[in-house]
C-alpha cells in the first residue's frame, strides 16, 4: 500500500509539474519594448525584462541592423547633475523583472538618423548565457511620454 | 504497521511540501510582469497645493542675455517678464533625460486647461548646439520653444544666475561625441518673476499640468 502510495504521489507531483509550468516561459523574455524617434540623431529604446528561471541573467548586447553603434546607459544624479553611464550589462536577479523606462536606464541607438513614427526596428537581445531573443520594435513620436 | 505508517505520513508531507514549493517558486513567472506600478493620471494632492520641490526662500528670477535660435540677443528677465515661464539647461545629444524633459513639458502644455507658457531651453553644449541644430530638435516638442546658447562663459554665468550647477564634460568620448552632466533641475517662474518650486526627471506629466495651473495665478510680486 505504501509504494503504491508512493508512486501515485510521485507521479501527481510530476503531473503538476507539468502541467503548471510547461506553458511558462523558462527562458529570459523581452516585453513591451519600443523605440522613441530621435529629435537629434540619437534614437532610445525602453522595454521590460522578465526572468521566469531560478539563475540570475544579465542583458550583454542589443544589436540592430540600422546602427552598429548600440549602448547600454544607466542615468545618475549627484549634487544636481544628472550623467548618463554605459554599461556593460543589465542584470536581472531569478525571478525578477527590470523595467527600462524614459528618464531612467535605457539602450541608445546612436546616429540611427530619423525614424517614422508606426514603423518598426528588428532587434537581437543577448543574454549572458548566449540565448537570445528577437523583437521587431515599434517606433513612438519623439515626443511620446508614458501615461502620466 | 506503525512503521509502514510513519513512513506514509512523512511522504505526505513531502508531497505537501513539494507541491507548495512548486506552487510558490517554479511557477511564480507569471505574476512578475503585474509587479510593476500603475501610472496616476491625478495628482492626489490638497488644493492650492504645489507638487515640485519647494525652493525656500522662493527664489528671484536670473537675469542673462544669450543667443536665440533666430541668432537676435535674448534677454531672460526682459523677454519673460510677467509670464508664467519654465527654464532647463540641457543639450540635444542626450536622447533620454533632455528629451523626455523637453517632452513631458510639452505634453503638459498641450493638455485641455494647462496656461500657456513660455519655455526656455539653455544649452550647456554649445560646441555642438549651433542656434541651426537647436531649432531642429525644439520643433520635435513645439515650435514655439526657445532655444539659447552663447560662449562657455554666458552659458556658465546663465547657470550661476539660475543657481544651477555647473554642467560638465563627461569624461572619454571624443571631439565629437561625448556626454555631458548637466543640471537635472527644471525651473519653473511665476508671472510675479519668483521660481516657488523645482522639478526633475520624477515628475509626472500631470503634475506639471497640476502646477503651471496654480503658478499662473501668482501674478503679484510678493
Amino acid at each position: 500500500v505504501t509504494n503504491r502510495l508512493a508512486a501515485a504521489l510521485v507521479a501527481t507531483i510530476a503531473v503538476a509539474t507539468i502541467a503548471g509550468c510547461r506553458s511558462g516561459p523558462t527562458s529570459p523574455s523581452i516585453h513591451d519594448a519600443y523605440v522613441i524617434a530621435p529629435a537629434g540623431s540619437t534614437a532610445t529604446m525602453y522595454f521590460t525584462i522578465d526572468n521566469p528561471t531560478p539563475d540570475a541573467v544579465s542583458l550583454v548586447s542589443v544589436s540592430t541592423p540600422m546602427t552598429g553603434d548600440v549602448e547600454m546607459h544607466t542615468i545618475s544624479s549627484d549634487g544636481g547633475l544628472v550623467s548618463m553611464t554605459q554599461v556593460t550589462a543589465i542584470a536581472v536577479e531569478p525571478h525578477a523583472t527590470v523595467s527600462l523606462d524614459p528618464a531612467g536606464s535605457h539602450v541608445m541607438l546612436v546616429d540611427i538618423g530619423q525614424l517614422t513614427e508606426g514603423s518598426k526596428i528588428p532587434t537581437t537581445f543577448t543574454f549572458s548565457d548566449g540565448r537570445t531573443v528577437d523583437e521587431s520594435v515599434v517606433v513612438k513620436s519623439s515626443g511620446y511620454v508614458a501615461a502620466g | 504497521m506503525a512503521r509502514g505508517l510513519g513512513r506514509r505520513t512523512t511522504i505526505r508531507a513531502l508531497a505537501v511540501a513539494a507541491a507548495v514549493a512548486l506552487a510558490a517558486v517554479g511557477c511564480r513567472s507569471s505574476s512578475n510582469s503585474e509587479t510593476s506600478a500603475a501610472p496616476t493620471d491625478e495628482t492626489s494632492l490638497p488644493p492650492g497645493q504645489l507638487a515640485g520641490m519647494a525652493t525656500t526662500p522662493p527664489q528671484a528670477k536670473p537675469s542673462f542675455v544669450l543667443t536665440d535660435t533666430a541668432g537676435q540677443p535674448y534677454d531672460f528677465a526682459a523677454e519673460t517678464a510677467g509670464k508664467l515661464t519654465v527654464l532647463y539647461f540641457g543639450y540635444t545629444n542626450c536622447p533620454d533625460i533632455c528629451q523626455t524633459t523637453m517632452s513631458q513639458i510639452a505634453a503638459a502644455l498641450s493638455r485641455d486647461g494647462t496656461p500657456p507658457a513660455t519655455v526656455v531651453f539653455v544649452t550647456v553644449d554649445p560646441a555642438r548646439d549651433t542656434p541651426d541644430v537647436l531649432r531642429s530638435w525644439l520643433d520635435h516638442f513645439d515650435s514655439g520653444f526657445v532655444g539659447l546658447t552663447g560662449t562657455p562663459a554666458a552659458v556658465g554665468a546663465a547657470q550661476q544666475a539660475a543657481k544651477v550647477p555647473q554642467a560638465t564634460r563627461q569624461p572619454g568620448g571624443t571631439d565629437d561625441n561625448y556626454f555631458m552632466s548637466h543640471p537635472g533641475a527644471v525651473l519653473i517662474f511665476a508671472p510675479d518673476g519668483l521660481g516657488y518650486t523645482r522639478y526633475d526627471l520624477s515628475t509626472s506629466v500631470s503634475e506639471y499640468q497640476h502646477d503651471l495651473g496654480i503658478l499662473a495665478d501668482r501674478t503679484t510680486p510678493a
